[in-house]
């Protein structure tokens, strides 16, 4: 199976702070795999640092996806080349329309693969039909960049993004926080149509209801800023009943 | 020398002498200049700007530049109302274009001259060099379809703007000039029930001390939507004075300040509300790029008549360089419980979650800061003609100044 993403020995700080201990994983192409992990494991810092947010200093260790080095490419190169971030706090930007933004994004990552630019027409039936599917109104795209949206709406419009950009790997940051049952399984949807052998998906959570509707390939435990432990999809059952404590001891 | 006993007719004679030797004028006009703006502007630019005063220089500064925003506009209604010039325009049904070569004295007698402020110098500066008045009228119950283009070009602009009841209108007023110092003077009278959208660009020559002072009465139920800012200049002092005449009137005034390394702009809006019933807001957003400085300042003067009024002030900058600088003074003065009014002012620097997000999603730091940049500004637009504008400020002003 091609490699999509392969993390070794990962070292890195915030403000000096160590919060990648050592970290390793192996993701490949096609998989699905879920991180989980108590409040300050590592998880959040993990996939902001895999998607180039520059607080965060590597000291030591090595990132490649599909191949390249990842740890030397700027944020936007990860991005152009299939990296996809889904925030857990999706950030406002008012004045910056979504639809503007999603059509700015597609472009620049066509430009990357040397496609000239998307046809207006095309673009937009694409993007109401994805828009249609993670059942949102159609006015949300010309609003501002998360502007005034909902948690649940913020989450549903990260995982449109994604369907839109249709990335090599999605790394989803929390996606399941702050939704309610429905907003969850719209989410759920969403992510389960977009798993495809030509691509990887990294779910980021604390929960194991999540994984009820997105069953992964692989189940990992993140504490103290390094896998400790991994397994199919019944670690994260196994998690729900006992707790993170049995399987977290401070090193 | 002036003094405080001097009065406004003592200060004008006293001008029309130093017309004929304009390098004593820095001292007439500046001794009393009370507005912040003025504090900060660069002397020595304006000593050298008024030693070479002309006001009869009709050049304006990059024609092309203005020309492109009227082809913005096929259809509009051009009238070339530079006061060095006489009117070129053709007959407008329900428009009348007049020059007043003995322009009306209006009125600083009896005041002491301690109490005007610089802009009044500069009014009564172009009434004593008798630049003329054009007017323009615009008659009861009329609703051109096209916006009406004023054109502006050279040292001295007088204007004066009739729009009559019941009726609507767009006017854009392009202000260019490539002289050391121009002054410009609008006045405009909104009867009952009228609607004027009013947007004035400035482009002036990099050696211009630009001064722009407009002056609006709103009467009864009237509704003025106003929008000012410079794309070029040395110094530009823009002055708003806007009076709420009568129940129902209204007032939006918008503005956009730039500053750079070569161009220093200072914004000042004062709105008064003099009767009840009305109703005003105030939004400036900034830009600082390189060392540029500029000021805003907003006052809102609600008079002890004005019960139930209402008023809002918004003034945000973003400096997008470590060296810029911009002073946001936002004032209410309120003489009447029974009224509504808010402000805010903010100045600080791009969001960099903002920009980290934009960059996630591919967008180079470049296009997200010029991204960034313009969802800012856009805020400031007005509603009509926003999108012509927005396009126009974007290639002229913005992304050449991202681009150096």
């Amino acid at each position: 199976m091609t490699t999509c993403l392969q993390i070794d020995n990962l070292h890195a700080t915030v403000n000096g702070k160590p919060v990648l201990n050592g970290l390793s994983l192996h993701v490949g192409l096609g998989e699905v795999h879920a991180i989980m992990g108590p409040n300050g494991a590592g998880k959040s810092s993990l996939s902001q640092l895999l998607a180039g947010k520059p607080d965060y200093t590597v000291t030591s260790g090595s990132a490649t996806f599909m191949g390249e080095d990842l740890l030397n490419l700027s944020i936007e190169e990860r991005a152009c080349r299939g990296l996809f971030l889904g925030f857990q706090y999706p950030i406002e930007i008012p004045g910056v329309s979504n639809i503007y933004l999603l059509k700015a994004a597609v472009n620049a990552r066509r430009k990357q693969q040397g496609l000239p630019e998307v046809d207006a027409f095309d673009f937009l039936n694409l993007v109401k039909a994805h828009t249609e599917a993670m059942k949102m109104n159609d006015s949300f795209l010309n609003r501002g960049v998360n502007e005034g949206f909902s948690g649940g709406e913020k989450k549903r419009n990260e995982i449109l993004q994604m369907l839109v950009l249709e990335p090599t790997l999605a790394l989803l940051d929390e996606t399941d926080s702050g939704l309610d049952i429905d907003a969850l399984k719209v989410v759920a949807q969403g992510v389960n149509s977009a798993r495809s052998p030509q691509r990887s998906i990294v779910l980021v959570t604390h929960y194991q209801r999540l994984l009820d509707y997105i069953v992964p390939d692989h189940v990992h435990v993140l504490a103290h800023g390094k896998i400790v432990h991994s397994g199919d999809a019944s670690v994260a059952r196994e998690l729900e009943a006992k707790g993170y404590d049995w399987i977290t001891e401070t090193p | 020398m002036t003094t405080r006993t001097q009065s406004a007719r003592q200060f004008l004679t006293q001008a029309r002498e130093a017309l004929s030797s304009p390098a004593d004028l820095p001292a007439i006009l500046w001794p009393h200049a009370k507005m912040t703006g003025f504090e900060t502007l660069a002397r020595r630019d304006l000593e050298r700007a008024f030693r070479d005063l002309d006001l009869t220089d009709s050049h304006g500064f990059e024609a092309a530049r203005l020309a492109s925003l009227r082809e913005a506009f096929p259809g509009a209604i051009v009238v070339d109302v530079s006061a060095t010039t006489a009117p070129v325009h053709r007959p407008l049904d329900g428009i009348t274009v007049e020059v007043l070569t003995a322009p009306p004295h209006r009125g600083h007698d009896g005041v002491h001259l301690a109490d005007l402020t610089a802009d009044d110098h500069c009014d009564l500066l172009l009434e004593a060099a008798a630049v003329p008045v054009i007017k323009i009228t615009l008659a009861p119950d009329h609703h051109p379809g096209a916006p009406l283009i004023l054109s502006s070009t050279g040292a001295a602009a007088n204007l004066e703007i009739h729009v009559g009841a019941r009726s609507t209108v767009t006017l854009i007023q392009l202000s260019s000039a490539n002289a050391p110092v121009r002054l410009g003077l609008t006045h405009v009278h909104l009867h009952e029930h009228s609607l004027v959208h009013h947007v004035s660009v400035g482009a002036h020559a990099p050696h211009t001390v630009a001064l722009e002072h407009l002056v609006a009465h709103v009467h009864h139920s009237a509704s003025l939507h106003q929008f000012h800012s410079d794309t070029s200049g040395r110094v530009v002092r823009t002055r708003r004075d806007i009076h709420l005449l009568g129940g129902g009137a209204s007032v939006h005034a918008k503005a956009l300040l730039t500053v750079t390394d070569a161009l220093e702009a200072h914004h000042y809006t004062h709105v008064t509300h003099h009767v009840q019933h009305t109703q005003s807001s105030q939004l400036t957003r900034g830009l600082g790029f390189g060392q540029g400085k500029g000021s805003d300042q907003s006052v809102v003067h609600i008079k002890p008549f004005a019960a139930q009024s209402q008023s809002t002030q918004s003034s945000r900058h973003l400096l997008l360089d470590d060296r810029a600088q911009i002073h946001a003074r936002p004032i209410l003065e309120i003489f009447n419980h029974d009224v509504k009014a808010s402000h805010g002012a903010t100045v600080g620097s791009l969001d960099p979650q903002m920009a980290f997000y934009l960059q996630s999603r591919g967008l180079s730091p470049q296009e997200a800061q010029l991204c960034l940049q313009r969802a800012f500004w856009h805020e400031a637009l007005p509603a009509e003609p926003q999108a012509v504008l927005s396009e126009w400020f974007d290639h002229t002003l913005f992304i050449p100044l991202s681009a150096s």
